[in-house]
């Protein structure tokens, strides 16, 4: 009985020392995507190499740039490719000369190009690992195919927090001590307490989903993407001016984010818009208990009841893809009749395979990604070497959408900081990296129809170069989407940004 | 009125998830005494395995392989335990419900045997913190299991959203809303029938009234419990399949909540009631979403928050003014309480710990330094649970809360009505009082709504104290910390805080020079915080009031009957503890650059009780040694390095796995009283005369050696 007692307790502080992992397994502070480990590895088995799943990629490389010139020729640069530096932006044709003639390995001699993230997971209340494993995916084909920047292979260090505000700080402060070339922030419900440490430290940001008013306004932060930015008044534009509703219901979350978010870029527009369109419509917003079933059929008699007299109402959701579906199911379920218009967070499996999603309209950015048939040349190509890169480098899991953006945002850190130091920029010193993400008028962002300018950010959210949103149609389960009524250009949001920053402004203390 | 009356109607589909929770509950409390804080995350397992198996036709068994696929033992490829099972392609609906509430049930069985079976003994905070780390253990396998992605299940029979609405005052509520109404009660009416009319209900009545009883009429008590703790959770497992088709499966975790307020409306005990409350519960909470969309509705009073407060708090004083009358499930025999003994030493203690973290202090790199700050912080803290759950027995989840409500108060009291950073959205109006006073104010404000939260303590004792507590998080939430009216604009999300200066001199956290939350003099304001604190509950515990709290704690009738004030003696602890959790709750926000509502969750205070247990929450050294865990803290950090490549949701399954074994084997003990023990062996040890050799060492002495020692005896 003793000696049995005596093994539960060595069993016990074996599991306490278990624990204390689990605390710090949350608050990974590793570099676990460090490109010291990747390399080696991996390098052989190349995006570009001879392994079976690189021979797709590379017959869309060597193949789909052909047909394009035929097919597309106002695209076409000089050199033949399916790229214009004047269209998607600058490096966009010396990105596509490296995805398709890749140059090998990084030089690992070379001092490495030190690229940090910090990232929530590990927490049943939000965990996006999938962030973490696209820019990763990202990193480690530029050390095994690309070359690295300019030689350099890229050193990726990754901090996890959990949903501890502790955490959060110690992973700012971890970030401010390594000194980056360039940091990539990840989701974080705690941004607004990182910002003074990391921008404080002088280090450069560029951001893959800015979900707090301080991602939108802090100078040094550049986003590629635009989060509430873009999607929130694009979608009151779209509501307004383009559907021509004249009730419109907005549903958005009673979270931190979602409460910013609305008071900053919903509530501000629509008022807006209506300022300018006296008596075309109404508008209210409704709350919503993110994770909470009990309010949402309430909601949508609250909803019904707004509707009354309408003849062209529309429900606008500015809610996580979760909440989404559930509010969807309640419409549905209620009989409730009007256009839904989803911003892109419930663009999501679950939400596309509910039947009632016959017929939303959902928010995008360029081009429709499940619709190849619609694609151009050099979408299709963005488009394979993103996916050959997270089958080579990426993990067993499914792929998402934001481990598609994270991709994305590697890649585009990538040709930047390539460019900076062909030209002559200092990519080891911080400030003169800001200052040439600031300043650009045509940035690259690699999968991005257009250039993005920075210079004309609004003052308001001087962070947010991506300034462009769509919406698309989807049939319903198992079908397709289409180009919604704005067609392919969308919605461009640049002018009502400065609109409501001149007639409704942010309040302002004192 | 007529929108008043269809959300009211509506509120059924909502209520009756609750009410099939909450007759759950009563079930597993009626069987062993236990509340199971883990019953949410069965339903939510029995959800994924009912979605898991329609989807993809697989089903994954509670646990992970123990050799995981990584490092170097992926390259062993070895799967010891077998955790997926594919049942074929596209199986049929009813197979997957049958499959999934087998699971729930095969649930229920693992948790008796494994768990609440060798807590069947333990004293109640020890079945808390068991259920909750089951609950830990469920919601990370359900991690590693089924990953995060979102489930996308329609539901099925009249359980989905494609049946049509039904039309009712010209309102339009979904049909499934009333086929949940029915299976709540139908299964309500069941389980009071088994439990009325069987043979198995009635042995199961009489082990709830009298175990000991029960088991001298042949009855056994385990078998008893086992088999309450598979209906149970065939229940959640029926209520989780069900409702799917509303929301997703992780969500159900979080469902407990009301469930419990169901559970205890039918006065734990009653299965009927249970139904009833929960569907008031959920009728009432749809009901305050229409209520506060009209124009009339206050702005002081938190709209959002109203719909899930009101029915809590109606249950917080129906257990104060029927609390007596609630029942108490014991059990044959209950194990002793944890040991709190006196500190000793306790300015050598104090002085070695103080000079190792002004070492560590001067040691550490920046982001090191922000990490010891943790752990002192959560060390802080944790001294409000000592006084409170560990020498006063009062099972208390709201502390955290109450330190959410200082630094709020505190942000409150100390702005001026400018923006402290020019990037802040929200902007503070305040009291602009000097940073002391502000402090002062906000820990006064903590204490005062800590002895409001502890009236319910004077009727009400033991784990319906954590309920109710825990009800009262919810409450604090949502009418105090997310009141802008009271909080100012940034409740909801980040309010700014203040740079706070003491005398003229800054100590926040944030370093102006470095722009790290690392600045020396916070973390000499926060050393000289934690040694004045912890000296003073030391001496809590070695006076005279200290010695009233262990008797309360042991026995109140005997407290009383010695000339004990209980009521006093427990409203005098409550506010002593609130007074503790209120400063570090303002040396909380002094830390961060702004403080949010979300940093003072439910989970994030059970898991801050969890880790104070684990280090042993009667004494200081173990809110130290909890302090040193916590998540961010310096041994989770440390100790990080070394697990950097393993995926979360393992590390979390493995560290529930260990509080609950923690849990049963050291009773609340922790860590620290079996260092103290293995100390005191082995200072034993030291203090044995050292001429005289153990019997074992005679037997290794030479015949010489014997020969002299003999000798050098005799001169």
């Amino acid at each position: 009985m003793v000696s049995r007692n005596k093994w539960l307790r060595l069993l016990t502080v074996l599991f306490a020392f278990s624990l204390f992992a689990a605390a710090c397994g949350s608050s990974d502070d590793g570099d676990s995507a460090d490109s010291g480990d990747t390399e080696t590895e991996d390098a052989d088995s190349g995006v570009l190499g001879d392994d079976e799943p690189e021979e797709e990629p590379e017959e869309a490389m060597e193949e789909e740039p052909e047909e394009a010139t035929e097919e597309e020729p106002e695209e076409a640069p000089a050199g033949g490719g399916v790229t214009s530096d004047a269209v998607q932006g600058d490096g966009a044709e010396w990105w596509e000369q490296q995805v398709t003639n890749p140059v090998g390995p990084a030089d690992e001699s070379l001092e490495p190009v030190v690229i940090t993230m910090t990232n929530v997971e590990g927490s049943p209340a939000g965990s996006f690992p999938e962030i973490r494993e696209g820019a990763m995916a990202a990193a480690e084909n530029i050390n095994a195919n690309l070359g690295g920047v300019n030689g350099r292979p890229i050193e990726f260090e990754v901090c996890v927090n959990g949903l501890d505000p502790a955490e959060a700080t110690n992973c700012a402060n971890e970030v401010a001590d390594a000194q980056p070339n360039l940091h990539i922030q990840g989701i974080n419900f705690f941004n607004p307490l990182m910002w003074p440490t990391i921008t404080g430290a002088g280090i450069p940001v560029l951001q893959t989903v800015p979900i707090f008013v301080s991602d939108f306004n802090t100078p040094g932060l550049i986003s590629t993407e635009g989060g509430c930015v873009s999607a929130f008044p694009g979608g009151a534009q779209y509501g307004v001016e383009v559907l021509e509703s004249d009730a419109i219901a907005v549903v958005h979350s009673d979270t931190g984010p979602g409460f910013e978010c609305f008071a900053d870029t919903q509530e501000r527009f629509y008022d807006q818009l209506l300022d300018e369109n006296p008596g075309a419509f109404k508008w209210q917003g409704f709350p919503d208990a993110s994770g909470d079933p009990t309010d949402n059929d309430a909601i949508v008699q609250n909803i019904a009841a707004f509707f009354e007299g309408a003849e062209n109402p529309s429900v606008f959701f500015g809610i996580q893809a979760s909440d989404c579906n559930e509010i969807l199911s309640s419409l549905s379920s209620a009989g409730v009749e009007a256009t839904i218009v989803m911003s892109g967070s419930c663009r999501d499996d679950s939400v596309l395979a509910n039947p009632a999603s016959a017929g939303v309209h959902v928010g995008g950015v360029d081009t429709i990604t499940e619709r190849p048939d619609l694609w151009n040349d050099y979408q299709i190509l963005s488009f394979d070497v993103r996916e050959a890169a997270l089958d080579a480098f990426g993990p067993e899991a499914p792929k998402s959408a934001f481990m598609e953006v994270a991709h994305d945002v590697m890649m585009s850190a990538w040709v930047a900081l390539t460019l900076m130091d062909n030209s002559g920029v200092d990519i080891d010193d911080g400030a003169s990296v800001t200052d040439y993400f600031v300043n650009a008028t045509n940035l690259f962002r690699v999968a991005g129809a257009k250039g993005q300018d920075c210079t004309t950010n609004a003052s308001e959210f001087v962070s947010v170069c991506q300034k462009q949103m769509n919406n698309y149609v989807w049939s319903g389960p198992g079908g397709q989407f289409e180009y919604g009524p704005s067609g392919e250009e969308g919605v461009d949001v640049t002018d009502i940004l400065r609109r409501v920053g001149e007639s409704n402004p942010r309040p302002v203390a004192e | 009125m007529k929108e008043l009356i269809i959300a009211l109607i509506a509120g059924v589909g909502a209520g009756g998830l609750y009410a099939m929770l909450g007759a759950g509950l009563v079930v597993a409390f009626r069987g062993s005494g236990v509340i199971n804080f883990a019953h949410g995350a069965v339903a939510a397992y029995a959800a994924y395995t009912f979605d898991e198996l329609r989807e993809n036709g697989d089903v994954y068994l509670p646990w992970f392989d123990p050799i995981p696929e990584f490092g170097f033992l992926k390259t062993l490829r070895i799967n010891n335990l077998p955790v997926k099972l594919h049942l074929g392609e596209d199986p049929s609906t009813w197979l997957a419900v049958a499959v999934a509430l087998l699971m729930s049930a095969f649930i229920g069985l693992l948790m008796h045997f494994l768990v609440f079976r060798p807590l069947r003994n333990a004293p109640t905070l020890g079945k808390v913190i068991g259920s909750v780390g089951v609950m830990l253990y469920l919601s990370s396998i359900i991690a590693v299991n089924f990953g995060g992605q979102n489930r996308a299940d329609v539901g099925f029979g009249g359980f989905t959203t494609d049946s049509p609405a039904v039309e009712i005052l010209g309102g339009t509520i979904p049909r499934s809303n009333f086929y949940l109404l029915a299976a709540a009660v139908v299964m309500g009416a069941a389980v009071w029938a088994l439990y009325r009319f069987t043979r198995f209900g009635i042995s199961t009545r009489a082990a709830d009234e009298n175990e000991k009883g029960a088991a001298l009429l042949g009855y056994s008590p385990q078998f008893i419990a086992g088999a309450n703790w598979v209906l149970a959770s065939v229940l959640a497992g029926a209520a989780g399949v069900l409702f799917i088709h509303k929301t997703q499966p992780a969500l159900f975790v979080l469902f407990v909540v009301p469930a419990l307020g169901a559970a205890l409306f039918g006065n734990l005990s009653s299965v009927p009631g249970a139904t009833v409350g929960g569907l008031l519960i959920g009728i009432a909470a749809s009901g305050g979403v229409e209520l506060a969309d009209k124009g009339w509705w206050p702005a002081w009073l938190p709209a959002e928050g109203v719909r899930n407060t009101v029915p809590l708090l109606v249950i917080i004083l129906i257990l104060y003014f029927r609390g007596d009358k609630l029942p108490i499930r014991g059990s044959i025999s209950i194990g002793r309480q944890p040991r709190a003994p006196e500190s000793n030493n306790v300015l050598i203690g104090l002085g070695v710990c103080v000079g190792i973290a002004i070492l560590l202090s001067n040691i550490f790199v920046s982001s090191w330094e922000a990490i010891l700050t943790t752990s002192l912080l959560a060390t802080l803290f944790m001294f409000s649970l000592v006084v409170l759950v560990g020498y006063l027995g009062q099972i208390s989840l709201v502390q955290f809360s109450l330190a959410g409500v200082a630094a709020f108060t505190m942000t409150r009291l100390a702005a001026d009505g400018t923006k402290v950073r020019p990037n802040d959205f929200f902007v503070n109006t305040g009291w602009d009082l000097p940073d002391p006073l502000a402090a002062l104010g906000a820990v006064i404000v903590a204490t005062i709504v800590g002895l409001v939260v502890g009236i319910p303590a004077l009727r009400i004792r033991g784990v319906q104290l954590a309920v109710v507590t825990l009800s009262a998080v919810i409450a604090l939430e949502d009418i105090l910390i997310r009141n802008t009216t009271l909080l100012g604009e940034g409740a909801k999300s980040t309010n700014p805080t203040p740079e706070p200066s003491w005398f003229g001199q800054y100590v926040g956290a944030f370093n102006p020079d470095t722009n790290r939350t690392d600045y020396w003099k916070y973390t000499a304001f926060l050393i000289l915080a934690v040694s004045l604190v912890g000296v003073a509950v030391a001496n809590l515990r070695r006076g005279a009031m200290g010695r009233k709290f262990l008797a309360v704690r042991a026995n109140e009738r005997a407290a009383a009957a010695a000339g004990i004030d209980v009521s006093k003696t427990k409203m005098l602890g409550f506010g002593i503890s609130s007074a503790i959790a209120g400063i570090a709750g303002v040396l909380f926000a002094y830390k961060l650059p702004a403080v949010s509502s979300d940093n003072f969750s439910v989970f994030a205070g059970l898991a801050l009780l969890a880790f104070a247990y684990l280090g042993g929450i009667t004494t200081i050294g173990g809110a130290v040694i909890g302090g040193l865990l916590v998540a961010g803290g310096l041994s989770a950090e440390t100790l990080g390095v070394h697990f950097e490549d393993i995926d979360v949701a393992y590390i979390n399954a493995v560290g529930a796995i260990g509080l609950i074994i923690n849990a049963i084997v050291t009773g609340g003990e922790g860590i620290a009283m079996l260092q103290t023990d293995q100390g005191k062996h082995i200072l034993a040890g030291l203090r044995r005369d050292p001429t005289i050799a153990p019997p074992d060492s005679v037997l290794n002495l030479t015949q010489e050696e014997i020969q002299g020692d003999v000798e050098g005896a005799l001169v």
